[in-house]
């Protein structure tokens, strides 16, 4: 791995301004669900007033309603929406990865007909991979799609699949040959169509954004193949390297560190100042990551070993905040307090699990990195 | 390290000549002398300390990005010599306008137990773990006076040396002055800026040193074979070797773009934060080597001791974690995180 050093330029730096002027008087404390990263609070209006900016679909092309801006545009939009917490759930999947697959491997029609629904905040996305018996293992999955007059008939079950119930759409995953890797394709599935019952799954902190999907004898049109048939593994993997380095890998507690560092729970002592020192440090190594992989994808790289390495410290370093902040914050946090700031830590401790296993768990990265360092 | 403007085949060039000049051998030998002088003497002919000094002022020109691929180098090949400290102080020197003189130099680190007082000229008092002060000419550092900050050279063949070492057996001397006149000259900047320049030194040091020991580990693991496999195969070994991929680039990371932020504000908050990432780096990195490498790293026959004791000097001196973790936790403290890390280069102090 090796990582450029770069800064913002005076037009990024410009664009950042905007950002915090909007979010100021969009978003003043006390008028929202403050969250914890992407996996904020869903608002479609307040997605929708993203869009308007073109502050969704960034990097999508303009012939299709996206701004042509690049990588690290979009990195100083999302570093300010999760810096306070903001309600990012609703556009997240569309914007950070659906679209730019879409506009990568899509027919016209699916450009023309998806794209500009994205970068306005219309769509909401969601993405169809693990199942009951494939988690980590990804390309052992057997929903299957198969061929009928006109398009594909879909059989099997999808889990753990986040904001499912809220999505417009689901990009999934379906085996369509028995070739372990080359037998799996995408689909663009809408959600409602017939015979897809999207059932929630209760998540440990009470919140019902995780679904499970059960297809049965569900009817997919030729057109909402994504892509090649039986290139779905090359497309997943590409779409994952390009999510794994992007700044919501190390961001999700930040509206609640700064609430915590800035006094917001009273004057912090000798000691949690001293922490706060650490994670600050911290917090700006991996900002310059961040910042170098979007510079490597603006400039045609595929920087996919260097996301998947940073990816793999910055959500462990994520789960270290929780235990720092909480161990300062002196009680065990009620999820059902007044106060937004000790709900959402009390969510943290309960949910930060989760970070280092969503998109790819720390040990599955490992060995892509392993894989990577071998081949080079 | 920093691309920009730099010939690429200065890098390459810098890496083979410290490979060869500095062998294992070399750098072991060297911790039973004060100095390795012909290898100092290679070093000081070629202009390396004297990078990043105008030529003007008899330095030997060139970037401060130049200065940090040297000192990877350097680091990498655990180069025995003071070229860090002679390169900063050279630099101060030239900051107040004086002529290099291309003597061994060094830098007081600074130390809660310093009593250094310097009055109308004279100076008395003790410094303590300064590195090489043995075989330095002068030792610098900037005292705050009535007139404001001022470089102070402290003539070592007027001072008590009291030898000391570092882990890796490298002089880190305690020096005694006792009613001794010394050169002062106006400091053209905040107090820090010096220390903040020796940092970020260190940390290019650090940073080679940290990409050797991801390089040597790799190259065992995928050699060593236990239960009939390269060791390298065995998921848990992975996760050191994931640790060590991770640090070098983070370190060269920092310290390209701390360097960046010092050409706006010399003595940024990032040489700070890259010091304490680089440490806590340094850290785990060390812990990570010998846990993959066995017994073998243990062994004072193998090189990576060679390595690993000198990230672990240089993650204890010049900017202790305790000390920068206080620092900038006083700062994120008034600005907020969000705000500090967003900023561009060399501008944290006003976010």
């Amino acid at each position: 791995m090796h990582l450029d050093a770069t800064d913002l330029s005076e037009s990024e730096l410009r664009l950042q301004q905007e950002v915090r002027s909007f979010l100021a008087e969009r978003l003043p404390p006390g008028s929202y669900d403050v969250g914890l990263g992407m996996t904020g609070a869903s608002d479609p209006e307040f997605s929708r007033d993203l869009g308007a900016r073109g502050w969704l679909g960034m990097s999508l092309p303009p012939e299709y309603g996206g701004g042509g801006r690049s990588a690290v545009e979009r990195l100083v939009v999302v570093e300010e929406l999760l810096a306070v917490g903001a309600p990012v759930a609703y556009h997240w999947i569309g914007d950070r990865q659906s679209g730019p697959n879409i506009a990568a491997n899509g027919t016209e029609e699916q450009k023309r007909a998806l794209l500009p629904r994205i970068a306005s905040g219309e769509l909401s996305f969601s993405i169809g991979m693990s199942e009951p018996d494939s988690g980590s293992d990804l390309a052992s999955l057997r929903t299957r799609a198969e061929r009928v007059a006109g398009g594909w008939r879909v059989n099997g079950t999808k889990i753990w699949t986040t904001g499912a119930a809220r999505a417009t759409h689901i990009l999934a995953l379906f085996r369509t040959s028995d070739d372990r890797h080359h037998g799996l394709t995408q689909f663009i599935v809408e959600r409602d169509l017939e015979g897809l019952t999207v059932s929630p799954i209760p998540f440990i902190d009470g919140t019902r954004e995780f679904c499970e999907l059960a297809f049965e004898d569900v009817f997919i049109p030729d057109e909402m193949v994504l892509g090649e048939v039986g290139a779905g593994w090359g497309q997943n993997m590409a779409e994952l390297a390009l999510e794994r380095g992007g700044v919501d890998r190390w961001m999700s507690l930040m509206a609640v560190l700064d609430h915590w560092v800035c006094g917001g729970w009273g004057p912090l002592g000798a000691a949690a100042t001293a922490d706060t020192g650490e994670i600050t440090a911290r917090c700006w190594a991996f900002r310059g990551v961040s910042l170098a992989i979007a510079r490597m994808v603006d400039a045609g790289k595929s920087p996919s070993i260097e996301a998947a390495l940073a990816k793999e410290m910055a959500t462990r370093f994520e789960q270290d905040c929780v235990e720092i902040v909480t161990r300062h914050y002196g009680r065990t946090p009620d999820l059902t307090s007044d106060d937004p700031y000790e709900s959402l830590l009390a969510r943290a401790i309960l949910v930060s699990p989760s970070w280092s296993i969503r998109g790819g768990t720390v040990e599955i990265l490992r060995n892509i990195v392993s894989k990577g360092l071998a081949r080079a | 390290m920093t691309s920009q403007n730099v010939d690429p085949s200065f890098a390459p060039l810098m890496a083979q000549f410290f490979r060869e000049q500095s062998p294992p051998e070399r750098v072991s030998a060297a911790e039973q002398q004060d100095l390795d002088e012909s290898l100092w003497a290679q070093v000081t002919d070629m202009g390396l300390p004297l990078i990043g000094v105008d030529e003007k002022l008899g330095g030997s020109g060139g970037s401060l990005a130049e200065l940090l691929i040297v000192l990877e180098a350097a680091g990498r090949a655990c180069a025995p010599v003071p070229l860090a400290e002679t390169a900063a102080a050279s630099w101060a020197l030239a900051r107040t306008g004086t002529r290099a003189s291309g003597d061994l130099l060094t830098v007081v680190p600074g130390d809660p137990r310093d009593t250094l007082t310097v009055t109308d000229g004279v100076a008395t008092g003790v410094v303590h773990d300064v590195p090489w002060a043995r075989v330095a000419t002068c030792a610098l550092t900037v005292v705050t006076t009535d007139q404001g900050p001022m470089l102070v050279a402290i003539p070592l063949e007027s001072a008590s040396v009291g030898a000391g070492y570092d882990l890796a057996r490298q002089p880190r001397d305690k020096v005694t002055i006792e009613a001794v006149p010394v050169a002062v000259s106006p400091w053209p900047g905040a107090p820090d800026e010096l220390t903040a320049r020796l940092m970020l030194l260190r940390g290019a040091l650090m940073a080679g040193a940290l990409e050797e020991v991801a390089d040597l580990t790799r190259q065992y693991v995928g050699e060593r074979v236990q239960f009939g496999r390269p060791v390298g195969r065995f998921q848990a070994v992975q996760e050191h070797v994931v640790r060590l991929e991770q640090q070098a680039p983070l370190a060269l990371l920092a310290v390209a773009r701390a360097a960046a932020a010092t050409e706006v504000h010399p003595s940024a908050l990032e040489v700070k934060m890259m010091k304490l990432t680089t440490n806590e780096g340094a850290r785990l990195a060390v812990r990570a080597a010998h846990q993959a490498h066995g017994a073998i790293g243990m062994t004072q026959e193998y090189r990576l001791q060679l390595l690993t004791r000198r990230l672990n000097s240089w993650l204890g001196e010049v900017g202790t974690s305790a000390d920068l973790a206080a620092d900038i936790g006083t700062v994120a403290t008034e600005r907020g995180i969000a705000r500090l890390i967003t900023s561009s280069a060399g501008t944290m102090e006003q976010a």
